[in-house]
């Protein structure tokens, strides 16, 4: 890793890190996803592949009930298949701020391949002690030409492994929206990566979702085809 | 009785500017009540397309209901005990259920507003089941059947009889889904409904939502809707502490409410600046007539005639000359406003339909003839051209007989 002239990682370095840590070339695994709301809360297990930046898919595989339910990303199109009724619904660009799955993440969320490199400007805003540890806190603006919905996006990496600790996203007059933070660190395979990720949305303090990697495994055996209409209803 | 034949005489020595000032006095009291019926008219079509299209006169929410359109913001039970205490004579309620979801059809989808009626109560409380563009209505509370907007159909490429995929969060935030075949596609009535509304039986949605034997709204249609107001009270004081909240059409469209309020300022301008420029003409016939008889008026003076009877003479020449003028303005106001009430005024010429608070609004204006405006009208015109007749009246009596007598006149 090439660093500055101090031995210390760049804002680039850390950024490009981030952008890469959860997207290997190709991966596969099983996610728990907990949603936590004011009226309901409910657990969600599904399975996920992901194929670069451009493919992803994930299956429901419980409960019972939304067992079968899919979601299939390709490029910038969405499809959901729905087992009940046996039909593919294809989400309207209307449609991408809506809650997915009704978790805290939007439909943009799965969608997005912005990276913070190529489509934010960004700086190293802090460096040092906070919260007991010492961390790197780096701040970056979406590039005017860049589809990214946030105005500002604040993240805070742990300077000893840089291995982010949280993320805070802002929209365009600098409220804060939403705050994403990650615990767990676990090594899958040969990446160290957090394998909890919390989503708290910033108007409401008591409710979250909650993503759990169970499994995750990088460079496994997928091509493009694999990320078909065809494969989302089986 | 004398007096009335003398001044009825006056009138008609000059047939000619007589006339002239009746035809103007008349067309401005025919265009005061055709313009005053026309607005009334559209005042009526404006709060009826408020009300009867789809909104109602009064709703009934949960409260906080009507600003946040929280789905868990309901009246359980079906709303049966609200719906038990408003019963009464003209006054008829349909409960309703929204929700939000994604609607669609083969490659095509798109956001819509959900709606679950009670298909047989909505048809007393609304005319939504009788703007069809195609198709039938709805005609149970459940079945897997929906009526659609009309460029909603359009933008998902549906017909009737089609079969449309609705998705949408249920409020156990389980992913409801379900297939619905078509009914009806409706008129273009306004622009929610037009572009996002699917509409269902309220059994029906409650299941997709997992909210049964919930309402979200209760709509209320009153058979007479100029009573809003004092109803709206009553029924805010039979439900206090329920925890319900009761807004009138004039909440719900607040910019309509407005533009009625300002419109009724217009009218009066509106109506001084038409009887002023009437009352001109009365001032002028009336002085053109004074020049011409000073030395007449002289004569009667030196006769012993008292200047206060000269006024009387005078004013009441003005008043046999409006109450002719009264009689021919009412007429044919009258005759118009009849007539395009019943025929309506069809503006497609110059505009092709538009859309005011999102609803649409039809080219053909239909007036509506009110006593009430035709009298204060009548009652106007007579009372702003004795008023400037005044002037003229109090000249005559004031003149001096012997320097009258010897005008050339």
């Amino acid at each position: 890793m090439r660093t500055t002239a101090t031995g210390e990682p760049t804002a680039k370095e850390i950024l490009d890190r981030i952008d890469k840590m959860w997207r290997g070339e190709s991966s596969s695994g099983e996610v728990t996803m907990e949603i936590v709301t004011a009226h309901w809360q409910r657990s969600l297990t599904m399975d996920v592949w992901s194929l670069g930046k451009e493919h992803s898919l994930v299956k429901i595989t419980a409960p019972l009930k939304e067992k079968g339910v899919a979601t299939l990303k390709v490029e910038k199109n969405m499809w959901n298949y729905l087992p009940k009724i046996n039909r593919v619904i294809k989400i309207p660009g209307s449609m991408m701020m809506a809650s997915w799955m009704g978790s805290h993440f939007t439909n943009d969320d799965l969608v997005k391949e912005s990276t913070f490199v190529d489509d934010y400007t960004y700086r190293l805003s802090f460096s040092g002690l906070r919260w007991g540890q010492f961390i790197y806190e780096i701040e970056c603006i979406p590039k005017p030409e860049a589809a990214v919905v946030w105005g500002k996006v604040v993240i805070i990496v742990l300077k000893e492994d840089l291995i982010p600790l949280e993320e805070l996203f802002y929209d365009e007059d600098g409220t804060l929206m939403r705050t994403m933070t990650f615990s767990e660190v676990r090594s899958f395979g040969r990446r160290t990566v957090p394998s909890v990720t919390t989503l708290v949305p910033a108007d409401k303090p008591d409710e979250l979702t909650r993503i759990t990697y169970n499994r995750l495994q990088f460079g496994i055996d997928v091509n493009e085809g694999f990320f078909s209409l065809r494969n989302l209803k089986r | 009785m004398i007096i009335i034949k003398l001044a009825w005489r006056n009138l008609w020595r000059n047939v000619r500017r007589t006339l002239i000032t009746i035809s103007a006095m008349s067309l401005a009291l025919s265009i005061m009540i055709l313009t005053l019926s026309l607005v009334e008219g559209m005042h009526r079509q404006m709060v009826h397309y408020a009300t009867r299209l789809f909104a109602g006169d009064i709703q009934i929410h949960k409260k906080g209901y009507f600003e946040s359109k929280d789905i868990y913001d309901y009246l359980s039970g079906g709303g049966a005990d609200t719906l038990a205490a408003v019963r009464r004579p003209g006054l008829h309620a349909s409960p309703r259920l929204f929700g939000s979801g994604l609607a669609s059809s083969g490659e095509n989808s798109t956001g819509t507003i959900l709606w679950g009626i009670d298909p047989q109560q909505e048809r007393r409380v609304t005319e939504l089941s009788s703007h069809l563009l195609k198709g039938g209505f709805l005609t149970s509370r459940s079945g897997k059947e929906v009526v659609l907007g009309k460029m909603l159909a359009e933008n998902l490429k549906v017909d009737v009889g089609d079969e449309l995929v609705i998705l949408t969060q249920a409020a156990d935030g389980s992913l409801g889904n379900d297939i619905f075949s078509v009914r009806g596609v409706l008129q273009s009535i306004g622009d929610e409904i037009d572009r996002g509304a699917v509409i269902m039986g309220i059994d029906e949605l409650g299941k997709l939502l997992v909210l049964p034997d919930k309402v979200h709204e209760i709509a209320i249609s009153l058979s007479r809707p100029e009573m809003v107001d004092g109803i709206q009270a009553q029924l805010e004081k039979i439900l206090e502490g329920k925890g319900v909240e009761v807004c009138s059409w004039k909440e719900i469209f607040p910019q309509i409410k407005e533009m009625l309020e300002l419109n009724q300022v217009w009218m009066y301008i509106m109506l001084l600046i038409v009887f002023g420029l009437a009352s001109l003409g009365v001032l002028n016939t009336m002085l053109m007539a004074l020049f011409e008889r000073t030395r007449e008026f002289g004569l009667v003076m030196a006769l012993g005639l008292r200047p206060l009877s000269i006024v009387g003479m005078i004013l009441l020449e003005t008043l046999l000359l409006s109450l002719v003028s009264t009689v021919v303005g009412a007429a044919v106001g009258i005759g118009l406003s009849s007539y395009l009430a019943a025929h309506g005024w069809n503006l497609s010429r110059f505009s092709e339909g538009f859309s005011m608070s999102g609803l649409t609004v039809s080219t053909t204006i239909y007036a509506h003839l009110s006593m009430g405006g035709v009298f204060a009208s009548i009652i106007c015109m007579i009372l702003v051209s004795l008023v400037a007749a005044f002037y003229p009246a109090i000249k005559a009596a004031r003149l001096e007989p012997v320097s009258a007598l010897s005008t050339v006149g």
